[in-house]
């Protein structure tokens, strides 16, 4: 072998080096703190998966009757109509649910904490197969809370489901501060 | 003098060695960890081997096939005696040892034995830790350095320790079949090898392929008798191998091993759990570990850097690299791909490629290299580093209960809560299933639901696993409370089962930042 040929071999050499023990730093240095995740292990996986052909449509507003303060406790009801779920995914169906959770009403600085004021009774379900209403709840304010308004057990629900006259009973109490109050609720239909 | 000039490679040698050390000690959260102190606590003080479940209410006529019935008695022994840190130590130990017997199979200097050893560690990070699966890393490291020197060595007597060891395992870990399945492996690549030797010399000297009628395969033969006689006579894909007579030596050899795997409580039953295993599409489906490779996985990229490095030095080396090696991380990779689990696997048969390659391409640059002072010193800072979060990691969790339920996820405060409330708790319990293990550690007084040794089981119309998530996901849940007459529940309390409860006439009557409890009213 010539000199340049070795010298060439010497170079690659050092070249493919360099390279590994950058490789070897860059996964020593980022090991740091991801020593934990050893108990990730056996995690059970979630399943709210969101089919392709399982959808929803719910209205963009809904209001509730205005209240005027007179000093005592009442109550502002408003019903939620025209939730449906379509489930076209064919088979017997794998079941759904459709759940609901908001935030707080807020006006300004002033908000109402519905969770303990806000009563929801989910009301009356047609369905295509055996979808079903839930229980009367509290409205939660975060998903991972999220209360069941409609749900399908396995091998009902498919085709179209509507839930209609939902009643929403909202607490106005007496020292509620005067305002125009507004939040968000999300609708949630998985699988 | 000696000792100056040796220096530089002995601080390398020592700050890589507590490198691999602290990557591989981890802190005890393993779900499983709980029952395995239960069951090696049974085992020691009652000194039976339970042939029902005593731990679920589920399955109580389940006959329990314990691979690990000796290792859970001696994690007992050892926790016992000095605790969780020392039990991390030693399985720590175990790891690093498993990575560096398997290194020793390539005949190189000392630092790239060790170099590999820490790539090996750091890519198998998400998996390694107090698991009884590190027994069958070490037994794998075992078998395939017994087989290799074997093959080195044809005269070696070591090869009559295979029985002795297959033995050992069965009684410490199913991982006993992947052991018997890598010796399958080894057998059918060295036995090609043979093959190919014995078409070599049939062929070698005829200038022409066989005057026989094949039809269209005539062409296809052609090519194959080409390739033995002109592209592969000098290749090292099949330099070193087995004689016949030794190939069947090893054969009965592994018969022999195999027929001693059925000397354990068990007998032939150890067999079923694994087929149950193989059969559960359900099961594999659901389990974290049992999933495809995800480059989405926190760590998963760590993993495809090591798995992409070595892809292409082995492109670049692929023939001067042994088949049996080659066949073995080939066969490891589709297996790995296929699920998480088999990850370490893969990486026991990749690092005596490292050591082949690395020292092929780089030998006596890297050696030099690696006693460079700002590679030391990068080494140095790797070990304060590492060193002192895995250690102090480690230390915190195990002599601290409350460290050890808040980083494992563990319900601690709810566990409590139901202890100071015996009357309230009566009857059938319904628990997570992550949380199984730990209550059977730490709620003796109550049988669990499902645990971390159950999702594959199915007895019955009676499928466990499939029938706790049913109820987790609402799927005919009432149902699922009527087959199993649940009367109290102990879930994480951001299940949307949570909402539902209520409406079966469950009450909550507990609640903290991780759990809730609900009694049927």
């Amino acid at each position: 072998m010539s000199y340049i040929n070795q010298e060439i071999e010497i170079i690659k050499k050092q070249i493919v080096s360099v390279l590994i023990l950058f490789f070897m730093f860059v996964m020593i240095f980022s090991t740091v703190n991801v020593g934990l995740a050893v108990n990730t292990a056996n995690t059970n996986l979630a399943q709210n998966i969101l089919a392709g052909s399982l959808d929803m449509t719910a209205p963009a507003q809904l209001n509730f009757t205005d209240v005027s303060l007179n000093g005592s406790q009442q109550y502002s009801n408003t019903n939620l109509n025209g939730v449906n779920v379509v489930d076209y995914r064919g088979g017997a169906g794998t079941g759904w649910n459709l759940t609901v959770y908001a935030n707080n009403l807020v006006a300004g600085s002033n908000n109402i904490n519905i969770l303990a004021r806000l009563n929801v009774a989910p009301g009356q379900v047609t369905s295509d197969k055996n979808a079903a209403a839930g229980s009367n709840f509290m409205m939660p304010i975060n998903s991972a809370t999220a209360a069941v308004l409609m749900n399908a057990s396995s091998s009902n629900g498919t085709g179209v489901s509507n839930i209609t006259n939902s009643l929403f009973k909202l607490n106005v109490a007496a020292s509620d501060v005067a305002g125009t109050y507004t939040a968000v609720m999300t609708f949630t239909v998985s699988s | 003098m000696f000792l100056k000039e040796n220096l530089p490679k002995y601080i390398f040698l020592f700050l890589i060695i507590g490198l691999i050390f602290f990557l591989n000690l981890k802190p005890p959260l393993d779900p499983d960890l709980g029952w395995h102190l239960r069951s090696g606590q049974d085992l020691i003080q009652q000194k039976t081997i339970p042939r029902l479940d005593p731990y679920s209410y589920t399955m109580p006529d389940w006959e329990r096939e314990s691979h690990e019935w000796l290792t859970s008695g001696v994690i007992y022994l050892i926790y016992t005696k000095w605790g969780l840190f020392i039990l991390s130590i030693i399985f720590a130990l175990i790891t690093t040892l498993a990575f560096f017997l398997i290194s020793r199979l390539t005949k190189a200097k000392i630092e790239y034995s060790l170099l590999a050893v820490l790539l090996g560690s750091l890519g198998s990070l998400p998996i390694t830790g107090i698991r009884v699966q590190m027994i069958t890393l070490l037994g794998l490291a075992i078998l395939l350095f017994i087989l290799f020197r074997f093959r080195q060595d044809q005269n070696k007597k070591t090869i009559y320790f295979l029985p002795l060891l297959f033995f050992i395992w069965v009684n410490l870990h199913g991982g006993f079949s992947l052991g018997l399945f890598v010796l399958g492996l080894f057998l059918f690549f060295e036995g090609a090898k043979i093959t190919f030797f014995w078409l070599r010399t049939k062929y070698q000297s005829k200038k022409t392929i066989p005057k026989i009628k094949l039809g269209f395969l005539q062409n296809k033969l052609a090519l194959v008798i080409n390739f033995f006689k002109r592209k592969l006579p000098d290749n090292e894909l099949v330099k070193e191998s087995l004689t016949l007579q030794s190939w069947l030596k090893l054969v009965y050899v592994s018969f022999f091993s195999f027929l001693l795997t059925f000397i354990n409580p068990y007998g032939y039953k150890v067999y079923s759990l694994i087929i149950t295993i193989i059969r559960d599409n359900y099961g594999r489906a659901r389990i974290g570990e049992w999933q495809p490779f995800s480059v989405s996985s926190p760590i998963g990229w760590e993993f495809l850097m090591y798995l992409a490095l070595l892809a292409i030095l082995v492109l670049i080396y692929f023939k001067k690299i042994d088949l049996t090696l080659l066949g073995l991380g080939t066969v490891f990779a589709f297996l790995a791909f296929s699920s998480w689990r088999n990850m370490p696997v893969l990486i026991i048969m990749t690092i005596p490629l490292w050591v082949y390659i690395v020292k092929n391409a780089t030998d006596p640059v890297l050696p030099a290299l690696l006693k460079k002072k700002f590679v030391l010193f990068l080494l140095l800072l790797a070990v304060a580093i590492i060193g002192y979060q895995q250690t102090s990691t480690a230390w915190a969790v195990s002599h601290n209960p409350d460290l050890l339920a808040k980083a494992g996820g563990y319900p601690k405060e709810a566990v409590e809560y139901i202890k100071a409330n015996p009357e309230k708790f009566q009857g059938n319990m319904y628990n997570e299933y992550n949380w199984g293990g730990y209550l059977i550690w730490q709620l003796p007084e109550h049988k669990v639901f499902i645990d971390g040794r159950m999702p594959h089981l199915k007895i019955g119309d009676r499928h466990i696993f499939k029938d706790f998530n049913d109820l987790q996901e609402l799927r005919d849940p009432k149902r699922i409370i009527e087959k199993y007459n649940i009367d109290w529940l102990l879930i994480y309390n951001n299940r949307l089962l949570g909402s539902y409860l209520p409406s079966e006439g469950f009450k909550k009557v507990y609640e903290d930042d991780l759990s809730a409890i609900f009694i049927k009213e």
